[in-house]
């Protein structure tokens, strides 16, 4: 993942075109929402392509408005969306190829998941055969409680039978917010892995998760949201590498850290060195820099380096930082 | 064709619980255990205005009302309360079929119940001496009223959170209390134009003019009853058919 748009202020975090994808499938123009004096979501602009794309962002950021925009369920109140190149509000066909799981608790508790499938395929106008019903259900790995009422079911199946609703029709669009939320790390898997296997079929998958872990086993590219607004986009090491005004820290375990420490101060991209657990941590504002300078100091002073590893390239650590630049 | 179906399939299920129907279908058969209870009377012109009485009071006045504006507010309404609404309108499917649906579900269950009480009645009345020529009169007046009570209420169900308030208002005050001191008032009276058609096809030896009073001063024939039914469809799926283009809410 090549492009992220974070940079040093937050309104240049909003850069737009790393959000954007060749291939695109669903296409998001300048959309803002607002709800009375509550602006939901602002000018935002991006596209989602075949594959998993993580959409983040703390409670509140506007990542289920967008994603009720992007299925058509709210009207932007400025700018368009575009799924498969048509207005999902205009032309109710594109629903054949959309499926979506919202994340409240939206299910039908007096229906068995056998029963809500087969509806979701008959109001999808596709086939509705017990075996189709089947092999959705299958996919979640629920057939063994699929005759039981949903009502019954714990959050986490609760969000399978949905899952398995929104498959029935072979979307090539999954829009999912939170679907993982309730479910045991079992059901995880099985979803993660399903969501894995619809992203290699080439399916667009656009996922929503405050689970950032998660979302970094499901995929590297993600839109970031904050405040209603597009804070960053592409894959996740690509951004947090274009976020220079914030030093790098990197681990670096060594057998003599204190003589590996000292020759480090000379390099210039150097702001911080601390020791931490027998080795160091050390602050950069230029990561090839550093990784240029190490080898080269190492070898002139005789030091094996066990361990490099830069510790805030995780999804978590990227979106603490664009967190804190919110505020 | 198959999406409505399958939408009256589930709203069908979805309205007929079974508590709904122990609690629906004891009420049904309350005007038929009070004419059970209270006739006394081995004269069968005086059977007839009993049964008369007991029909419109518990029956089409209340009955009818209270357990169709319940179902059809419920049949959209819960949909809304419980989100469900998105797994309906994010499918390649019209809003009228929805609308429509939902409707024709609610009518359904409702007339459902009203053919136990309508049945029960005439039952009643033929246990007691009376001919069961009477029911058919009866289930089509009570038809007719849960068709025009279902279209109405699965409409106000669209908007209203607090439609099961608005519906007993409706029967309990405007339609028994304003419309009983303002005659002039009663064609806006649903269940008294469902009980208008039945009056105006019961069998020659029923003494329905005895009951026109209840009418007011709209006595509706069946044809006019029938246009007045589906005019009130028409006007209200259309209604909620355009409602639900506006997603925004839901």
């Amino acid at each position: 993942m090549a492009a992220t748009p974070v940079a040093p202020s937050r309104d240049a975090l909003a850069a737009p075109d790393p959000a954007r994808l060749a291939n695109s499938t669903v296409s998001v123009q300048s959309v803002s929402k607002w709800f009375g004096t509550k602006v939901a979501v602002s000018d935002v602009s991006c596209s989602f392509g075949p594959g998993i794309t993580g959409l983040l962002g703390p409670n509140g950021a506007g990542k289920t408005t967008l994603m009720r925009m992007i299925t058509g369920l709210l009207h932007p109140s400025e700018g368009e969306v575009s799924v498969f190149g048509t207005d999902p509000r205009r032309d109710a066909a594109v629903y054949r190829r959309i499926g979506f799981v919202p994340e409240d608790d939206a299910v039908y508790g007096h229906l068995s998941t056998r029963q809500l499938v087969r509806y979701a395929a008959e109001l999808s106008r596709s086939d509705a055969s017990p075996h189709a019903v089947d092999q959705a259900i299958a996919k979640v790995n629920m057939l063994d409680a699929a005759d039981r009422p949903i009502a019954e079911y714990s959050k986490g199946m609760r969000q399978r039978a949905k899952v398995a609703a929104a498959l029935v029709n072979h979307p090539d669009l999954l829009v999912l917010d939170e679907p993982l939320n309730g479910a045991d790390p079992m059901q995880r898997a099985v979803l993660i892995g399903l969501f894995h296997e619809l992203a290699e079929a080439g399916k667009t998958i656009i996922v929503s998760s405050h689970v950032l872990g998660e979302v970094e086993r499901m995929t590297d590219r993600v839109i970031a949201i904050l405040d209603g607004k597009l804070a960053a986009a592409g894959g996740i090491r690509a951004i947090r590498a274009a976020m220079t005004h914030i030093p790098h820290k990197v681990r670096i375990d060594a057998d003599q850290p204190r003589t590996l420490a000292t020759a480090l101060m000379d390099v210039p991209a150097i702001v911080g060195i601390h020791f931490q657990d027998g080795g160091l941590q050390v602050e950069t504002s230029d990561l090839a820099a550093l990784g240029t300078a190490l080898p080269v100091l190492a070898t002139e002073r005789s030091i094996r380096v066990t361990r490099f590893e830069p510790v805030d390239a995780s999804l978590e650590s990227v979106f603490r930082h664009l967190l804190s630049i919110r505020r | 064709m198959r999406p409505l179906l399958s939408i009256i399939r589930v709203t069908v299920g979805q309205l007929t619980g079974r508590t709904r129907l122990l609690g629906f279908g004891l009420l049904s058969l309350v005007p038929a255990v009070l004419f059970a209870a209270a006739s006394r009377s081995a004269n069968r012109g005086a059977l007839d205005l009993e049964m008369g009485v007991l029909m419109v009071v518990p029956f089409f006045a209340l009955v009818i009302p209270i357990t169709t504006l319940i179902l059809a507010g419920s049949a959209l309404g819960d949909e809304r309360r419980d989100k469900t609404l998105s797994f309906l309108v994010l499918r390649p499917i019209s809003r009228l079929e929805i609308a429509a649906g939902k409707t024709i579900a609610a009518t359904a269950v409702s007339t459902g119940f009203a053919i136990v009480g309508a049945l029960a009645l005439s039952l009643v009345w033929f246990a007691l001496g009376g001919g069961i020529d009477v029911f058919p009169p009866i289930l089509l007046g009570a038809t007719l009223a849960c068709a025009m009570y279902s279209a109405v209420f699965v409409l106000l169900g669209n908007v209203l959170a607090r439609v099961t308030l608005a519906g007993l208002l409706y029967v309990l005050f405007f339609e028994t209390v304003i419309v009983e001191n303002i005659s002039r008032l009663a064609g806006a009276s649903i269940w008294r134009i469902g009980l208008g058609a039945t009056l105006a096809a019961m069998p020659g030896h029923f003494p329905a003019h005895a009951l026109l009073g209840a009418l007011g001063d709209y006595i509706p024939s069946i044809g006019s009853a029938l246009i007045v039914m589906g005019s009130i469809t028409v006007i209200t799926v259309g209604t909620c058919t355009v409602l639900l283009q506006r997603t925004d809410a839901i």
